[in-house]
C-alpha cells in the first residue's frame, strides 16, 4: 500500500483516540506517520514533526485529512515548526465548520431521507445500496482531502477555495432540508397503526407542530426523546388507572 | 448463533458511531434493517429503525457534544418487535431504543476519559515525537471503544432477547396508544431538527416546500 493509501486507511479510524485534551491530536499524529517516514533519516527532525502532529487538533473527521496532508507537506518542505502549528490551527475551525455543515447537517440527513423513502418503496435492498454508496463517498472524500492537502502544503486554503467545496454547502443544505421534510409524511403514513390512522395523523401533526415551535422559540425545551418517554409514562399511568 | 450475530452487528454499529469509518452503519434505519434480517423479520427492523431514525435526525454528532448511541439500542428494539404484531409493539420497542440509546451515549465520554488517562501516561513520549508511542496510544484507545461497543452490544442484545423470550405483549389498546405517542415523538424530533437547521437563511423555504410535496404525495400516492 502506498503512503497515501496508508494515511487514508488510518484516517478511517481517526477519532478512536479522541480526548477532551488533544481532541483528534493523537489520531492525526497516527495518520501522519506514513507521510513523515521520509524524515526518518534525520531522527531529531522526525521526532519534532511527529510531536507536532499529535498536538491539539479538531476538525470534521472526513476533512481532517486535508490538514494532515498539508502539515506533512510543510514538514517535508522544512517549514519552521511554528508555521506548521499555525497552519493546523488555522485549518481546524474552518474544516470543522465546513464538514459539519456539509456532512452532518447536509449529506447525511439527505441520504437518510432518501434511504427512508427507499426502505418504504423498495425495501432493505435500498438501504444496503445506500450504505455501500455512502461508504464509497466517505472513502473518496478522505482520499481527495489528503491528496489536496499534500499537494498544496501551506497554500492549502487557496486550494480548498479553488475546489469549490465550500460553495457546495449551501446547495447540499437546501437539498437536505427539502428531502428530510419530503420523506417524513411518507414515513409517518407507513408507521400509522391500522385502524387508528386518524389519531396517528393527529398525534404526528401535534408532534410536528410542537417540534417546530420548540425550534423557533429560544427557550430551552427538553429533547423529543425526553418528551416522548414522559408522555408514554403518562399513557401508562392513565391505562393502569382505568383498567 | 443469531444472538451472536446480532451482538457482532451491534458492536460494529457502536464502533461506526465515532471510532471506525463513521459511514451510516450506526444509523438506526441501517442497524434496524440488518438486525431485522438477522432476527428473521426485516419489516420489523425497518419500521423500528425508521421511527428511531426520526429521533436520530435531530442529533448532530459533533466531537465534544454528548449524543445518544442508537446502534445497539436499535438492535434491542428490533429484537423486541421481531415476529410480533408491529402496531402493538412499535411504541414499546421505540421506548426501549430511546432509553438504551441514551444510556449507551453516557459510555462515550467515559471511554474518552479512559483514553485521556492513556494519553496522559504516554504524554512525555508523545511530546518527544515517539512514533511507536503514537501508534500504541491510538490502538489502545481503539481497543477501549471496541470493549465499550461490545459491552453495550451485549447488554442491549441480552435485554432485547430477554424481553422477546418472555413473550410479553402489551394489551392492544395500550400498545397502540404507545405506538401513536412514539410516532408523535418522532415527528416532534425531526421537525425540531429540520426547523432548527433552517431557522436562518433560505433553507426554511425548501423545508416548507418539501413538507408540502411530502404531505401531498403521502395523501395521494
Amino acid at each position: 500500500m502506498t503512503s497515501l493509501g496508508r494515511v487514508v486507511a488510518r484516517l478511517l479510524i481517526l477519532q478512536s483516540s479522541w480526548t477532551y485534551e488533544r481532541m483528534q491530536g493523537v489520531g492525526t499524529g497516527y495518520a501522519s506517520l506514513p507521510l513523515l517516514d521520509d524524515l526518518r533519516a534525520d531522527p531529531e527532525r522526525h521526532a519534532a514533526a511527529v510531536a507536532r502532529s499529535t498536538e491539539l487538533f479538531n476538525a470534521h473527521p472526513y476533512l481532517a485529512g486535508i490538514a494532515v496532508g498539508a502539515a506533512a507537506r510543510a514538514e517535508l518542505a522544512g517549514k519552521p515548526g511554528t508555521t506548521v502549528q499555525r497552519l493546523k490551527t488555522a485549518l481546524a475551525g474552518p474544516l470543522g465548520a465546513l464538514g459539519d455543515q456539509l456532512f452532518w447537517i447536509g449529506v447525511v440527513p439527505a441520504v437518510m431521507a432518501i434511504l427512508l423513502l427507499g426502505a418504504i418503496v423498495v425495501g432493505p435492498a435500498a438501504v444496503i445500496a445506500g450504505v455501500m454508496g455512502y461508504a464509497l463517498l466517505r472513502l473518496y472524500v478522505t482520499y481527495w482531502g489528503v491528496q489536496l492537502g499534500f499537494d498544496a502544503g501551506v497554500d492549502v486554503a487557496a486550494a480548498l477555495k479553488r475546489s469549490r467545496l465550500p460553495e457546495r454547502v449551501g446547495q447540499v443544505g437546501l437539498a437536505a432540508g427539502f428531502l428530510v421534510a419530503l420523506s417524513v409524511p411518507f414515513v409517518i403514513r407507513w408507521l400509522l397503526v391500522p385502524g387508528a390512522a386518524s389519531s396517528g395523523i393527529a398525534a404526528a401533526s401535534v408532534g410536528a407542530a410542537g417540534g417546530t415551535v420548540a425550534a423557533l422559540v429560544r427557550v430551552r425545551v427538553p429533547s423529543a426523546r425526553i418528551i416522548t418517554l414522559a408522555t408514554m409514562a403518562v399513557v401508562l399511568l392513565w391505562y393502569w388507572s382505568v383498567s | 448463533m443469531t444472538l451472536t450475530m446480532l451482538w457482532l452487528w451491534a458492536t460494529l454499529a457502536g464502533l461506526d458511531l465515532v471510532s471506525v469509518l463513521q459511514a451510516l452503519l450506526s444509523r438506526p434505519l441501517v442497524v434496524g434493517a440488518g438486525a431485522g434480517a438477522l432476527a428473521g423479520d426485516v419489516e420489523a427492523g425497518l419500521r423500528v429503525g425508521a421511527l428511531l431514525e426520526l429521533f436520530a435526525l435531530d442529533v448532530v454528532p459533533v466531537g465534544s457534544s454528548r449524543y445518544p448511541d442508537f446502534g445497539a439500542a436499535t438492535v434491542a428494539a428490533t429484537l423486541i418487535a421481531a415476529g410480533r404484531d408491529w402496531p402493538v409493539v412499535l411504541g414499546i420497542a421505540t421506548a426501549a431504543g430511546i432509553i438504551l440509546g441514551m444510556a449507551a451515549g453516557v459510555t462515550l465520554p467515559l471511554t474518552r476519559r479512559l483514553c485521556a488517562v492513556t494519553v496522559q501516561r504516554f504524554s512525555d513520549r508523545l511530546s518527544g515525537g515517539d512514533a511507536a508511542a503514537v501508534t500504541r496510544v491510538h490502538w489502545t484507545c481503539l481497543g477501549y471503544d471496541v470493549g465499550r461497543s461490545a459491552l453495550v452490544g451485549a447488554i442491549a442484545v441480552g435485554l432485547g432477547a430477554l424481553v422477546a423470550a418472555t413473550g410479553w405483549l402489551p394489551p392492544v389498546v395500550l400498545g397502540t396508544a404507545l405506538s401513536t405517542v412514539a410516532l408523535a415523538g418522532g415527528a416532534w424530533s425531526v421537525a425540531h431538527g429540520a426547523v432548527a437547521s433552517a431557522r436562518s437563511g433560505p433553507r426554511w423555504r425548501w423545508v416548507a416546500a418539501g413538507t408540502a410535496v411530502g404531505v401531498l404525495g403521502a395523501t395521494v400516492l
